[in-house]
């Protein structure tokens, strides 16, 4: 008996402890079954154009949750103006809010990013319509036209420290923490570069995992699946993992997965990304090299 | 192989009691294109009166005046630069040739996107007669500057208009697209342009510091040098033959055009040198200055103006200044600078 205890004791320790009420993918029927309930909000994140010509009946459309700021490419809203952009759209700490983009394949990692900095604002129970908007008028569901809006919430936004992390912070640890590259194999080589990265290939040490290894076909791919990606990386859950891409989006993905589906607690996402890090002269990027 | 044309467009369009011949031309009769398609007019609204006017009279005929139609605007704001014999050269050799190329027909807004130096997306809904598809029409002409900078896409933030819902239509009125029968030179001279107080009252808008900011600024500020979010598009080199390069950046600076106030300003890609491969020097290039007062569409509550004054007041973190100037720009943009 007392071992049984033990062993539940034990398994109670190192099983992922989730704030959340809903899984962290959610699909077109769960939507389809829960869309009408009090307190969920179907957030339509694509441009407000897509979004007039079709969309789920009663979701809110936003744009605008990740912006060009000091030089950077997706940065999160000031605390002011993201709380009031979430309040209008009818979302509170308490909401369920359920993130659809146009598709679970070029767009997924924006559905992440957008996802991401929800919980960052203090809002748990946030998922993704895998496939997003793609897959509900793939299922023939009902479509509504035209810009809808819900009453005005009351939300101020109480960020999560821990979902972020900051350039200087990453420098002074670098030999401490592990960092998860989320770009594609050729950026982290050092074959190419987006513009606005200052230079080719990765920070010395880096795990590289592409964020578009998440999906296949336009769906997330099972559990054990990611789960065993993840697994061949070698990345303890027990040490510090910081996750970085160009600019702060496919990051996202990678957290996403980690944190809300598979339970990771020590992992946060670098919203600078290599376009602020490799203008720091601190930082020497290596090239031609997998470690 | 798919026809352009479908049954079932055919079917769900009023405009197709009509036959492709009534406003095509060419000969229905004939089995050969090569003979069906003599005399085929490949974009009959080009002569709105004529084809589109023929049911809509009077749109077709306040749009032939319109500034979408003329493009006047693009002839008389570079005019001022020239002599007379400049003038009457840029007309025949720049205007007519180039710029005029670019006047948008009834089609290239309800039938199918506008040829932008040779890519269009195609028809907007098969041959459909759409009244509206701003992200496909309004978004093609003023693809380089407006639409990307109100949408965000352009790298900042989405325009509040835009994440409230608002397209270009909510803001412009039909009267804008299609003229209001007056033959303007210059946006800026029409009667029945947006205003932000045509919405937003200062007055009572916000709460009593705002009010006090509002009644301060307003006589000497422009909305936009306060609300404009983020960098937008200046135009270095767009027109020059050397690639477009584009510098994005906020400018406040004395507007041209309205004395007084100090406003968002936009350079505009036109040297001394530009009109040069057509045998066009401009004699009076001094007359006009390199920068324009403009609106970017990327507005915002709150912005780090109307954060801190200071951002203005202390540091004149936007100003213009004369060291800054485009060197061998004209010397009327030292009357901009604050």
């Amino acid at each position: 008996m007392k071992k049984a205890i033990l062993i539940l004791l034990a398994v109670a320790l190192v099983a992922p402890v989730f704030a959340r009420d809903v899984d962290a993918f959610v699909g077109v029927s769960w939507v389809e079954a829960n869309m009408a309930k009090p307190g969920v909000v179907i957030l339509d994140v694509r441009k407000v154009d897509d979004y007039k010509a079709g969309h789920i009946p009663g979701a809110v459309n936003v744009v605008g949750l990740y912006i060009a700021s000091e030089g950077l490419s997706n940065e999160v809203p000031a605390a002011d103006d993201l709380s009031e952009i979430l309040a209008e759209a009818g979302i509170d700490a308490k909401s369920t809010v359920v993130v659809v983009e146009a598709d679970g394949g070029a767009r997924f990692a924006w559905a992440t990013r957008v996802a991401w900095t929800l919980v960052y604002a203090g809002i748990p129970n946030v998922t993704i319509l895998d496939g997003g908007y793609a897959e509900w008028t793939k299922a023939a569901k009902a479509v509504a036209t035209g810009f809808e809006s819900k009453d005005e919430a009351t939300f101020e936004v109480k960020f999560v420290d821990s979902y972020i992390a900051k350039k200087d912070y990453i420098i002074k640890n670098l030999k401490k923490i592990q960092v998860l590259d989320a770009r594609v194999y050729d950026t982290y080589f050092g074959i190419s570069k987006q513009a606005f990265v200052d230079q080719l290939g990765h920070i010395p040490g880096a795990f590289s995992l592409p964020t578009a290894w998440i999906t296949v076909g336009g769906l997330v791919r099972p559990k054990a699946e990611l789960e065993a990606i993840l697994a061949s990386t070698k990345l303890s859950p027990k040490k510090e993992v910081v996750i970085h891409c160009d600019s702060g989006v496919l990051a996202t993905g990678w957290w996403w997965v980690m944190t809300q589906q598979l339970g990771w607690t020590k992992v946060s996402s670098y919203d600078g990304s290599a376009q602020e890090i490799s203008k720091d002269p601190a930082v020497k990027f290596v090239k031609y090299t997998w470690k | 192989m798919g026809f352009v044309v479908t049954e079932d467009v055919l079917e769900s369009d009023p405009h197709f009691y009509l036959g492709c011949t009534d406003c095509h031309a060419g000969d229905a009769s004939k089995e050969k294109q090569e003979d069906a398609h003599k005399g085929l007019i490949a974009r009959p609204s080009d002569d709105p009166e004529a084809s589109c006017g023929q049911c809509h009279e009077e749109t077709a005929k306040t749009y032939t005046l319109s500034l979408h139609y003329t493009a006047a605007g693009m002839k008389h704001g570079v005019m001022p630069r020239f002599d007379d014999k400049g003038a009457e050269l840029f007309k025949d050799k720049v205007f007519e040739q180039s710029c005029r190329s670019c006047h948008a027909s009834c089609g290239d807004c309800h039938v199918k996107s506008p040829d932008v130096s040779g890519i269009s997306t195609g028809l907007l809904d098969g041959h459909r007669f759409v009244k509206k598809a701003e992200d496909k029409t309004c978004a093609m002409c003023h693809g380089g500057r407006v639409y990307p900078e109100f949408t965000g896409e352009y790298g900042g933030t989405p325009d509040v208009h835009y994440r409230k819902g608002m397209t270009c239509i909510d803001c412009h009125t039909g009267d804008q697209f299609h003229g209001d029968g007056t033959a303007y030179t210059s946006r800026k001279q029409v009667a029945d342009k947006p205003s932000c107080t045509d919405c937003h009252d200062l007055a009572k808008l916000g709460k009593d510091a705002t009010k006090e900011t509002h009644a301060t600024h307003a006589d000497t500020v422009s909305c936009s040098a306060c609300h404009t979010a983020s960098a937008y598009r200046q135009c270095n080199s767009c027109h020059l033959g050397g690639g477009a390069v584009s510098n994005p950046a906020i400018v406040l600076g004395h507007s041209p055009r309205t004395p007084g106030q100090l406003t968002t300003l936009r350079l505009i890609p036109t040297q001394r040198e530009t009109f040069k491969p057509a045998g066009i020097s401009m004699t009076n290039f001094d007359s006009l200055p390199n920068y324009w007062d403009t609106v970017p569409h990327n507005i915002a509550k709150r912005t780090d103006r109307t954060r801190d004054c200071n951002t203005c007041h202390q540091e004149g973190l936007y100003y213009l200044e004369e060291a800054k100037l485009p060197k061998g720009g004209s010397t009327k943009n030292l009357e901009l600078v604050p």
